[in-house]
């Protein structure tokens, strides 16, 4: 877990590829923090309009805001992993140049990522307390949730960054594989307002507990959208999953940190 | 082990080249046999101890080993056998601009790039002005460092690299940029490094450069250790290895001569007015060189070119003649040049000769130093060139005659 330790231990190093990064991020002004945050409202403003004006498929008050709770989760999660990838064979001058903790480079990326997903929070939760009045006593319970899914956000980071220094086509099929798992993740819906998994409690179970994301998706929901605490199990799941993710980035790292170095 | 101190035992770095650039993860699964990679020892059973206050120069032919033996001292790669022991803090340029951000200013930069070498920032602070000072950006410190030339993003990159205190400095060829005034500033500080009784690790195909900084040098064949010692006697086996070599780039670079062959110059001499050859002149003396061209293919009349350089290298004149004019019929000539009066005064000069074709688009054949001599002056004359010409004292727009 040294690997994790290294941004507390080299905080110089960390904070100036965080700066670096944060300024490819946003390109240096608060202006950019603003337009990260305009394609998660876009992404909210389409689905309200399709899935509950158009096919009225969800019949949720503040839809808008139910979308949104959502994709502050997914939406760090899968843009911190996907930036994260190309952030070793992005830079191979600095890799090969001289020995440093390179598995900072993928952690910067999710530190900017926090920021963006901090900037969302925000506005989630000013919002939701505004129409959401019983949000007040239980959306602060959001924010501790938070250290598992950057946990679970960094070990697939490093994992990611590493294997595609070797395999290059990993950073497409990333792509390719997060469409369809944003479908399958409840963002826009809930499982237990799908028609088709009514009486199918086994479908729901695999879909809910198969897909690793959900439970991170609901449980910070639960509390900034419901007004609901977090359910015990799914907390003690994200913890898991948080750990299980920085466990298996440190041991990519350990095999892949000298292939790193060659294939670039 | 004090700091600034290397010591190898029998290392050796092999990797694995796959066939394609880049292997994709659909490739490795779909069709695994096509991947069969080809094992490539970079570096073979080196062992050498470098201590501190050394400087020692790495050359070799390209892919020899060389930048991947200094890569496995700058820890990026890691010995795939063997014992590698590098302690002390290590400032590299093996790469240009390492870890620059184009956007970010000359300033930022430094902070970013010192980090990667392992300083903290009241560090970086403390030698700031040092940096600022020896990269000469003066105001130009405070914009992105994309609007930089290349000259002045590498003057930035050896600046912070030579600045971070290292206790080793690994270079790689790449300072060769910039102008004559900062190559020579870069040349000093890397000398003051030595007695500093830092440790230099460089690798150069420049027989002179390893020369003047370097007080031993290694020689790498397929990464295997050739020798290790003396560099003068490290650049004549190098030259030597050179000597079956090709490809014109690698030759330019360690060897005197390279061309396209269509036609050579040989038995380049020099002549007093006596006819006998010399390599020592008096100022104003005649001067004659003589050469041979061998046409080695049906060419057109080529022209000739005769180079005078000082010492150093640098340009002095040309004398350029199309063989054409003087009546060259297409078989092997012998051809004369002839200066009546030496104009050079004093010290040590070159020729280099080459033959081109009419246009100067192709180079048949170019020798560097082909031949060298010393000047000596006569009389009061000082410096490079003879500059002589008739005094006179004039009055009221009328020269004085002086008395006999």
């Amino acid at each position: 877990m040294n690997l994790y330790a290294d941004v507390v231990r080299y905080p110089d190093l960390f904070m100036n590829i965080f700066r670096r990064e944060l300024h490819g991020k946003y390109r240096g002004s608060i202006l950019g923090l603003f337009w990260t945050l305009i394609n998660p409202l876009a992404l909210m403003a389409v689905y309200t309009f399709v899935f509950s004006i158009l096919l009225e498929a969800f019949d949720v008050e503040h839809y808008p805001l139910f979308i949104l709770s959502g994709l502050v989760t997914w939406f760090f999660f899968q843009s911190a992993v996907q930036m994260a990838c190309s952030s070793l064979f992005g830079q191979p001058s600095l890799v090969k140049q001289v020995r440093f903790p390179r598995h900072l480079l993928p952690l910067a990326v999710v530190a900017t990522n926090v920021v963006t997903l901090g900037a969302m929070l925000a506005v989630v939760v000013a919002v939701n307390l505004i129409f959401i009045p019983e949000t007040r006593s239980t959306f602060w319970a959001a924010f501790p949730l938070l250290v598992p899914l950057v946990a679970l956000a960094s070990g697939l980071a490093v994992v990611f960054s590493y294997v595609a220094v070797v395999y290059r086509d990993v950073e497409h099929l990333l792509l390719t594989i997060f469409l369809p798992w944003f479908f399958l993740t409840p963002v826009f819906y809930n499982f237990d307002r799908v028609p088709g998994l009514n009486d199918r409690p086994g479908l729901t179970s695999i879909l809910y507990w198969g897909n690793f994301v959900s439970p991170f998706v609901r449980s910070i929901r639960d509390p900034l959208f419901y007004g609901r605490w977090p359910r015990f199990v799914d907390v003690i799941y994200m913890i898991l999953v948080g750990a299980a993710a920085l466990a298996v980035g440190v041991l990519v790292a350990r095999r892949m940190d000298d292939q790193v170095a060659t294939h670039l | 082990m004090t700091d600034g101190s290397i010591v190898a035992e029998h290392v050796s770095r092999h990797f694995r080249v796959y066939p394609t650039r880049h292997v994709t993860l659909k490739e490795a699964i779909v069709r695994r046999k096509h991947l069969r990679p080809v094992e490539v020892w970079a570096v073979r059973d080196v062992s050498l101890r470098i201590e501190p206050g050394e400087s020692v120069g790495f050359m070799g032919r390209n892919g020899s080993g060389k930048t991947t033996f200094l890569r496995l001292l700058a820890g990026v790669y890691r010995p795939s056998s063997g014992k590698l022991r590098v302690k002390g803090r290590v400032g590299a340029l093996l790469e240009l601009g390492a870890g620059f951000h184009p956007d970010f200013t000359g300033r930022e930069n430094i902070y970013l790039s010192a980090s990667i070498y392992g300083l903290k920032r009241q560090e970086v602070d403390r030698r700031l002005e040092a940096i600022i000072d020896f990269s000469e950006l003066g105001k130009f410190i405070d914009l992105p460092i994309r609007t930089y030339s290349a000259g002045m993003y590498m003057r930035l990159a050896f600046s912070v690299a030579t600045n971070v205190d290292a206790d080793i400095l690994l270079l790689d060829e790449v300072f060769a940029v910039g102008d004559e005034a900062f190559q020579r500033k870069c040349v000093d500080r890397i000398l003051q490094y030595k007695e500093r009784g830092k440790t230099l690790a460089f690798v150069s195909h420049s027989g002179p450069a390893v020369e003047r900084m370097c007080d031993r040098a290694v020689l790498l064949r397929q990464g295997a250790m050739e020798y290790d010692g003396e560099p003068s006697e490290a650049i004549r086996r190098y030259q030597e290895l050179l000597a079956g070599e090709e490809d014109p780039a690698e030759r330019a670079a360690g060897l005197r001569e390279w061309g396209t062959g269509e036609a050579r110059v040989k038995d380049v001499r020099i002549e007093g007015s006596d006819g006998q050859t010399r390599d020592m002149f008096v100022a104003g003396e005649p001067f004659v060189v003589r050469l041979r061209v061998e046409p080695r293919a049906k060419i057109e009349p080529p022209r000739l070119l005769i180079e005078l350089r000082d010492a150093s290298g640098s340009l002095l004149s040309r004398a350029e003649r199309g063989l054409g004019d003087l009546g060259w019929d297409g078989s092997e000539a012998s051809v004369r040049f002839e200066v009546e009066s030496l104009p050079l005064v004093e010290g040590r000069f070159q020729l280099n000769v080459a033959l081109t074709d009419a246009a100067h688009s192709l180079r048949y054949h170019s020798v560097e130093k082909a031949a060298e001599f010393t000047v000596d002056p006569q009389g009061e004359s000082r410096g490079f060139f003879v500059f002589e010409g008739d005094w006179a004292l004039e009055r009221e727009g009328k020269v004085v005659e002086a008395e006999a």
